[in-house]
């Protein structure tokens, strides 16, 4: 595996850094956790919902970020996991552990279909067509009507349980979803810095060139597609414990032009970009729909604007400036 | 958060500081809050507008309750029902506001999974879906709206008014949302029609030629057509007139068109007959509270009170009159209040069922017509003859599956 | 048994219809990704900045001949305006950054239309003389979308001409069919991308404007008609232009016909539709150059 350690190159530096890193990692683990007795209640509201969509927007960057698949449809696997996560809670038990195991199962066998299909194309065919998939979704969800409930949505899904307990809404699945979502962080960094991490990125660059050397490229997309989809499913689930109740708009293709944006955003292809950006969309959102009759237009200018001055996203600022101030010193 | 009149707001604020500071004087009472959820931007934003308008009217015209000034903490809801959620618990957590007002069936039917962590009366206005006061009734939530099946109760009084509509065949074209074949379902089944067929479109269709063509190739006289308020229904209506639908067969609202709509559509709401408007401005030949508020609300905003205004008005005066009854902003005593309420409202006189949380609204059938002369800016009109909720809603609340005891024992 | 053809020929004519609106807005799209590789998302917003600008010039008092023949020009005028203070920064960046550009611009020139014009729709009328309908078969359709989609057909068989037989066509195709070496033998690309992204805009326009009175002129119009040209876009083969053609009409008369007989399964059918060509094919029906 020399080809590991010579794309994991860019990423590896001397021991200082890696100080800074888990420094940083750690005051941000006790802010995030210390929140709750810091923060107004709707703060707290705000970022539980962020830190939902940061799983799902990290489940995208190992998909588009990592392995290059660019996904236009990416609602399906977050909208899925809420429809079964939701109903399951509703019809059998609020039990969060079982609901969200029951969503991955449901979002497993979906994605292990879907992803057969579509990981034989790649660029804009594959957007193309996990656009398609996610959007035949929505349309089940709508006429599926003894299940979904159509257009009303799914409705009055229960507090969630964990291990007989009522996990209330505020604090407590504030706690629950920041653990789950730093797992996922942890999890998806140790992944990425696997071996398995380095093959997905030498697909990205060059796929023909990944066979050639002997990686199975299909297989190695597929699991990416899967994982990712589940990844978005446990946020899906999350998601509708958190608003009670789901709808097919879930499954819309401007759900996935959403969580395509926060990705972006905070930088494709890194670590923490997804979850800076899904903090940043939410509470831009908020105060931009709350405060201006035209936040389009302002939502649309922050875009347009980071993209040119911050190609790389919002994840890649300090390195930016750390090029920047390298560039004056010399 | 937009608030109105937020300066004069800051000003009081500012100047109620500057006094404490200096003399430590009293400072005014504090406002009471009332938050509106409704949608503020994008092609239906004429909805939140007519909405909003009705209640800032019913505010200006209240001056104070309880003596204290009113306070509208205003909400973008984005007509998306997870962005209603986080809004309302913005509107509870962040500015404390003792009920919500404004929301349609979208955001009505997400707050209702909700309404029980968020802990505020919602009294809705523009929610059209039976089930938010049948199935899913919750005792935090209100309607003072009549709902879709109401309306389709009340086909049958229309058919025997209108002339045209005697021995028709009748044809659904609505848009695939529950609402729209619950109305088709009840349509089949009224006596006096002889149904030709349905057909349900996507959400996002634009272009209604083929659901025309149907309807066209059943050879239906009637058209009854369950599409969302706003644009769809406007590009419906359009559009069958462009193929000369209305031509072969009369257009049935089942809900009523909104009067900025039908300002838009001019001569093409001649064609429009409403089986159900939830209000009209033309009530005001009968019943002067309508007059009052015409007026009021003509001089606040400058345009007719549309069917939203009014209805909207009439949840404000409802929840108003139940904060002064109870003389008190808790929310239990609110809601213990607007069971008993009675009200006089620019729909007409109201209070809910006993047992529901339905109100015993009238609905307003009949045609729309080119007025002799305009009124409030409006040259094209309903003209309207209400039906009383005695002849269009069932007795008790739950004969039609609203059981607040269960709900209320499992919120506990 | 001839009632249920007829029936058929109805929508496939309807969806004809719709298809020609597509078509104009589909070539547009795929000139500027076969030349530019730019995914423009904020095509849609230049199909309802162009009923707006009708709209605008129809106020001053020109008729709907005239306001429709202005609006092409305008919008090529923005189009070339936002290409080179926006699109041409990007030219040397990923796709996914000009992807994310065009996303902002796109809600940018949404609620920049909200600000100027306001969110109400606004019913166009058809000009003297379209106004009523025209019956084919005993079937009643309306004048105007005749006359407008004879109007597209011509429009687009006009960019069609264009591109096979002008200089300017020709240098289209050189960039399309080999970036480098047509550079190489002297072909301005930089200029000719900003042209051809002032031009789509321009054909974006032309559309939005012709299809009001049919539509109807509202601020968030031009949404369903991007996805649904993107769909055509992608199955013809990106960057062809025949493909486009044979896309527009397989996703309109779909769109149509379906609605007819499965209603809201309609749009479940179109993009099933898509998804089964792209496996089979995953350079659309008609590729001419290398997807990315």
């Amino acid at each position: 595996m020399t080809l590991t350690s010579s794309t994991i190159g860019t990423a590896a530096s001397g021991r200082t850094s890696a100080l800074v890193t888990i420094g940083v990692g750690a005051l941000a683990l006790a802010a995030i956790l210390a929140a709750p007795w810091l923060a107004k209640p709707f703060t707290i509201t705000l970022l539980t919902e962020a830190f939902v969509l940061a799983i799902w927007a990290m489940s995208l960057n190992l998909l588009s970020g990592h392995a290059g698949l660019l996904s236009f449809g990416h609602a399906a696997g977050f909208g899925l996991g809420g429809y079964a996560a939701g109903y399951f809670a509703r019809e059998v038990s609020a039990d969060v552990i079982l609901s969200l195991l029951f969503a991955e199962a449901v979002v497993f066998i979906v994605a292990a279909l879907a992803g057969a299909v579509a990981i034989r194309l790649s660029g804009v065919a594959f957007s193309i067509v996990s656009l398609c998939i996610a959007q035949v979704l929505y349309q089940v969800a709508i006429a599926w009507r003894a299940v979904t409930e159509g257009m009303d949505g799914l409705l009055g899904v229960p507090l969630p349980r964990l291990f007989g307990a009522t996990i209330k809404n505020g604090a407590p699945f504030y706690i629950l979803v920041s653990v789950v979502m730093m797992a996922t962080l942890a999890g998806l960094a140790l992944v990425l810095k696997s071996p398995f991490g380095a093959t997905l990125r030498a697909i990205r660059t060059n796929d023909i060139r990944a066979a050639s050397i002997g990686i199975d490229v299909r297989l190695h997309k597929w699991l990416a597609f899967v994982i990712s989809w589940m990844l978005a499913g446990l946020a899906g689930g999350l998601m509708v414990f958190l608003k009670a109740g789901t709808t097919p708009m879930s499954l819309h293709w401007s759900e996935s032009g959403n969580v395509l944006i926060m990705t972006i955003f905070g930088g494709l292809g890194t670590i923490v970009g997804p979850v800076l950006g899904a903090v940043c969309f939410v509470f831009l959102h908020d105060v931009l729909t709350s405060t201006l009759a035209i936040w389009q237009f302002v939502f649309g200018l922050i875009f347009v604007v980071v993209v040119i001055a911050f190609p790389s996203g919002l994840a890649g600022l300090p390195a930016q400036f750390g090029k920047l101030r390298w560039r004056f010193s010399r | 958060m937009r608030r109105i009149g937020g300066l004069r707001v800051l000003a009081a604020a500012v100047l109620a500081g500057v006094s404490m500071t200096m003399s430590g004087a009293i400072a005014g009472p504090d406002p009471i809050r009332i938050g509106v959820l409704t949608v503020r931007s994008g092609p239906s934003k004429p909805i939140g507008d007519d909405i909003l308008a009705g209640i800032e009217t019913v505010v200006r015209q209240r001056g104070k309750l309880l003596g204290r000034p009113i306070e509208l903490v205003v909400e973008e809801s984005l007509f998306n029902a997870q962005t209603a959620v986080t809004k309302a618990t913005k509107l509870v957590q962040q500015d404390n506001v003792a009920a919500i007002l404004g929301t349609s069936t979208v955001e009505t039917l997400a707050l209702l999974s909700v309404a029980d962590r968020l802990g505020v009366p919602i009294v809705t206005s523009n929610s059209g879906s039976a089930a938010i006061t049948r199935e899913r009734c919750n005792r935090w939530v209100f309607r003072t709206n009549p709902e879709d099946l109401m309306s389709v109760v009340s086909l049958e009084a229309l058919i025997a008014q209108t002339p045209r509509l005697h021995n028709a065949k009748w044809f659904t074209i609505g848009h695939d949302y529950p609402w729209a074949r619950l109305v088709a379902g009840a349509t089949k089944g009224v006596k006096a029609v002889q149904y030709a067929g349905e057909a349900f479109a996507p959400l996002d269709t634009s272009d209604w030629a083929p659901f025309i063509a149907q309807a066209k190739a059943s050879g239906a006289t009637v058209v009854i057509a369950p599409v969302t308020l706003g644009v769809p229904l406007l590009q419906f209506i359009q559009q069958a007139n462009e193929f000369g639908l209305t031509k072969d067969a009369v257009l049935v609202s089942p809900i009523g068109l909104p009067d900025w709509l039908v300002d838009k559509l001019g001569e093409a709401s001649t064609g429009v007959i409403s089986a159900g408007s939830w209000a009209a401005w033309r009530t005001e030949e009968q019943w002067p509270v309508t007059r009052g508020f015409n007026e009021a609300h003509y001089q606040l905003h400058g345009r007719v009170a549309g069917m939203q205004s009014l209805q909207s008005a009439s949840a404000a005066t409802v929840l108003f009159d139940a904060i002064e009854k109870a003389n008190a902003t808790s929310p239990e005593a609110i809601v213990k209040a607007l069971e008993t309420v009675e009200s006089e409202t620019p729909v007409g006189p109201l209070k809910f069922q006993a047992g529901g949380r339905e109100a015993l609204a009238p609905l307003f059938l009949g045609p729309y017509e080119k007025l002799a002369a305009p009124k409030y800016g409006a040259s094209y009109a309903q003209r309207p003859t209400a039906v009383p909720a005695s002849l269009s809603l069932p007795k008790s609340a739950a004969e039609y599956g609203c059981r607040l005891d269960g709900t209320t024992a499992a919120a506990k | 048994m001839a009632h249920e053809l007829n029936f058929l020929f109805v929508n496939i004519v309807n969806g004809l219809v719709y298809g020609s609106f597509l078509l104009l807005t589909s070539l547009g799209l795929s000139l500027v990704f076969g030349l530019g590789r730019v995914v423009n998302f904020a095509h849609g917003a230049f199909y309802a900045l162009g009923g707006y600008v009708l709209i605008s010039v129809m106020r001053v008092g020109a008729g709907f001949w005239l306001a429709l023949a202005v609006v092409p020009v305008v919008l090529t005028g923005i189009g070339l305006a936002l290409e080179a203070g926006l699109i041409r920064r990007l030219r040397k960046r990923p796709e996914v950054d000009t992807l994310l550009a065009t996303f902002g611009l796109s809600a940018m020139l949404v609620g920049g239309i909200e600000y100027l014009w306001g969110t109400s729709t606004t019913i166009v009328k058809p000009p003297l003389g379209f106004e009523g309908i025209v019956q084919v078969l005993s079937n009643d359709f309306p004048i105007y979308r005749f006359a407008a989609a004879g109007l597209s057909l011509l429009m687009a068989a006009g960019v069609l001409a264009i591109v096979q037989w002008t200089p300017l066509g020709l240098r289209i195709r050189a960039i399309a069919d080999d970036a480098e070496m047509a550079e190489a033998i002297g072909v301005d690309r930089s200029r000719l991308l900003w042209q051809v992204f002032g031009y789509a805009a321009g054909l974006a326009g032309f559309a939005g404007a012709l299809g009001a009175p049919i539509f109807a002129v509202h601020p968030e119009m031009g949404l369903s008609i991007l996805i649904d040209s993107f769909l055509v876009v992608v199955l013809g083969g990106l960057g062809s232009l025949k493909g486009s053609t044979i896309g527009a009409a397989v996703v309109s008369v779909t769109k149509a016909v379906g609605g007819a007989y499965l209603a809201d399964w309609s749009t479940a059918l179109l993009f099933l539709i898509v998804a089964s060509v792209l496996v089979a094919r995953p350079t659309g029906i008609f590729a001419t150059g290398r997807i990315a």
